[in-house]
């Protein structure tokens, strides 16, 4: 093996995270485990995905077109593999230098200006404590300005990843414990109220919608996207395993008539009882067009994977930018190929743009 | 000299990214160590072998301080900075140790990049003059002067013809005032105009020339004559290091010594010092018009240093910061430019840290309560 070759096996190793590990080795024990319920592909779809890749230089397994076509029954070969998007595409397309600091929440307000964002009244940044607008502020300040409110979110700022450490915090607040338990880089944000359609998935989470963007000769489109529904009594909708997933057409913006959990297994309801399949997410021109806006802040991606929730008023703010990993195995699972109607289009611009 | 296990911890994400190996790091911390030593002899040569302190007054002075952080520093650094002085001052600190561990300390290197690009500086700063950006490319797109509406290259062409004057500035990897291109409406043509925006590469800026303060433009007409402060954040509050006023060349359109200009310290109350050092440790007392420097009062230079230390409160991550600032006609501080590796200034406004260095070295390399 050539020290290329060992680079990149690094790199994809760095950049697909432990849970995403576990879904990928799934999918690997669903192939190799239940061949009688997973239906091979025909020759001519096994054919038709070869050559597709094979036109933008990827010779690939089909494996994961077989799984992808069992589980959404819809076939096209334009469903992508991991190595394919981490080893090649996204590692030539994004800035991978400066993902962590655009990605980082404290000052995701300053980044996509032009979106709605959360209010964050606190922010902590490598231990330095400041305001809302970036004044700094003592501890016993940052105390007082909590107490202007009932209820608060407290999210660490930087490297998270599945909900970890976000908490809703209420009255009487104890700055010293918060600023003790998160250390650094943190952010004290007001709660968002979620659409009542939204909360209909499951009402103690605020479940955003997982939106998958790319930024192509200057214009961002949305590519895939998934809801989020969190686990009953939690309030993050990424933390835990009995969480499920339901895919969106990214067109009409209706939810599919399946959901999946974090172990891929299929269902068609969710604990909540709610109908979903068929039924509209709410507002969703306005989310595509605050997405695209978003997009276009932050030129130096050409994909960006935004958490975003339909407020109460019917208005998407942007939770979160994720630049790094999005996990392209629950997008393609719930419903439609990770790089969307873009495929083509994204694929003919890799080779002309690769670094 | 160098300890390599705190190296290896606060150099991994700079040079690295997660991405190079040990041995990589320590190749590039040693070229670094011979750079600078290189550097310091070639200056003591030019002015003569600098202060002639004894090895064994080093010994009691610098040695000593030194020796409870783990360092052995090179005497000739010593001799450069304490020209003219009447003993061996052991608060300053060698360029090496600066680079390789008080700058990677204190500052979250691991960040420059995305807060060091000109782009950004307007989502980044409010509250603050920025020069007139016409038109700025980021990751490869156009987009009008205020950064918030995407355009196309052709519509980017025809806003910087509308101008007379254009300064194409790197948005991103510059330095030492490399990769800038001047645009004149009266001796460009339009493909001088093609050729630029074509070479300037994915990130940039073009911006309207600043118009300076007339007291500034006296010094040396052809450049933008910028001040240079350095602010620290530490233990809560935002100090200023030291401030320069940078004088371009004559002739010269940019300011940095390494261009040939020279830089004059400036007293707290905003008056110049006496002399001013270029890159060859010359001192010279006034400018190649006879200005006399000792003369000049920088104009406003109280809101300068007010703006920078506000400035500094809204930049994440980063605690020692060089910010660069021209002063306009009617005396307001313009942001040119910051940068998160500055240059020490020692030779022209003595120790870094002032009276601080104790507390400071103390935390860099004993204590170490910085969350990061």
């Amino acid at each position: 093996m050539g020290i290329k070759s060992v680079v990149r096996r690094r790199l994809e190793n760095h950049h697909i995270k432990k849970a995403h590990k576990r879904q990928l080795d799934t999918i690997r024990q669903h192939i190799a485990a239940s061949k009688e319920n997973i239906a091979p592909l025909s020759a001519a779809q096994d054919e038709e995905a070869k050559a597709y890749w094979q036109r933008f230089g990827f010779d690939i397994k089909t494996d994961w077109h077989r799984f992808f076509y069992a589980m959404t029954g819809r076939w096209t070969p334009q469903y992508i593999t991991n190595s394919v998007f981490y080893r090649y595409i996204q590692d030539s397309l994004n800035d991978r230098r400066i993902t962590s600091a655009w990605s980082d929440k404290a000052y995701l307000d300053r980044f996509v200006n032009a979106a709605r964002t959360p209010r964050c009244v606190v922010r902590n940044t490598s231990g330095r404590l400041s305001n809302e607008s970036f004044e700094l502020i003592s501890p016993e300040e940052a105390e007082s300005i909590m107490n202007r409110y009932d209820a608060l979110v407290v999210k660490p700022a930087l490297f998270t990843s599945k909900g970890k450490g976000v908490r809703l915090i209420k009255k009487p607040y104890d700055f010293k414990a918060v600023d003790r338990e998160y250390k650094s880089n943190y952010v004290i944000q007001l709660p968002i109220t979620q659409h009542k359609d939204m909360a209909q998935l499951n009402s103690s989470s605020v479940n955003t919608i997982r939106v998958n963007s790319v930024l192509l000769d200057g214009k961002a489109e949305i590519m895939s996207c998934f809801v989020k529904v969190g686990k009953q009594g939690e309030f993050a909708d990424n933390s835990g395993h009995e969480r499920y997933f339901i895919g969106i057409d990214p067109q009409t913006g209706k939810y599919m008539d399946y959901c999946i959990d974090h172990d891929l297994n299929k269902y068609t309801s969710i604990p909540s009882g709610f109908n979903f399949a068929g039924q509209p997410v709410p507002n969703f021109d306005q989310l595509k067009e605050t997405v695209a806006k978003a997009h276009a802040c932050i030129p130096h991606f050409a994909f960006a994977f935004w958490d975003v929730c339909v407020e109460a008023d019917g208005n998407a703010t942007i939770i979160e930018a994720n630049l790094d990993t999005p996990n392209i195995i629950v997008a393609q699972a719930t419903g439609f190929p990770f790089l969307g109607e873009q495929t083509e289009q994204i694929m003919r611009y890799y080779q002309t743009h690769r670094k | 000299m160098f300890d390599k296990k705190p190296l290896q911890r606060l150099y991994y994400k700079d040079f690295t990214n997660g991405r190079i190996t040990k041995f990589n790091l320590l190749v590039r911390i040693r070229d670094i160590r011979k750079q600078k030593d290189r550097d310091v002899k070639e200056r003591l040569k030019l002015i003569g072998g600098g202060y002639p302190g004894s090895r064994k007054e080093f010994k009691e002075t610098v040695l000593t301080y030194w020796d409870k952080y783990g360092f052995k520093p090179n005497i000739d650094y010593y001799r450069l900075y304490c020209v003219g002085k009447d003993s061996f001052d052991p608060r300053y600190i060698t360029d090496p140790v600066w680079i390789c561990y008080i700058l990677p300390y204190f500052n979250d290197l691991s960040m420059r990049r995305a807060y060091d690009d000109k782009g950004m500086y307007h989502r980044l700063f409010t509250g603050v003059k920025h020069p007139d950006t016409v038109i700025k490319r980021m990751g490869g797109y156009f987009y009008n002067g205020d950064g918030e509406q995407l355009i196309s290259a052709e519509d980017a062409k025809k806003l910087c013809l509308k101008e007379e004057a254009l300064i194409f500035k790197p948005a991103l990897d510059s330095s030492k005032g490399k990769g800038i291109k001047f645009y004149d409406r009266t001796s460009c043509t339009e493909k001088d105009l093609n050729d630029i925006i074509a070479h300037a590469g994915r990130n940039f800026v073009a911006q309207r020339l600043v118009r300076q303060h007339p007291y500034l433009s006296a010094l040396n007409e052809s450049s933008l004559n910028t001040i240079r402060v350095i602010t620290f954040h530490f233990k809560g509050e935002v100090h200023m290091l030291s401030a320069l006023l940078r004088i371009g060349a004559d002739g010269a359109k940019v300011d940095n010594t390494s261009a040939g200009g020279s830089a004059v310290p400036i007293r707290p109350d905003g008056r110049l010092y006496e002399k001013s050092v270029n890159r060859k440790s010359e001192w010279v007392d006034e400018t190649a018009k006879g200005v006399k420097y000792r003369d000049i009062q920088v104009p406003n230079f109280a809101d300068v240093v007010d703006t920078a230390k506000r400035l500094h409160c809204q930049l994440p991550h980063l605690n020692i910061i060089g910010w660069d600032f021209a002063v306009e006609e009617d005396g307001s501080p313009v942001l040119v430019e910051f940068n998160v590796r500055p240059e020490q200034n020692q030779i022209s406004c003595g120790p870094t840290f002032g009276d601080m260095t104790d507390e400071v070295l103390d935390e860099a390399f004993i204590k170490k309560t910085l969350r990061q």
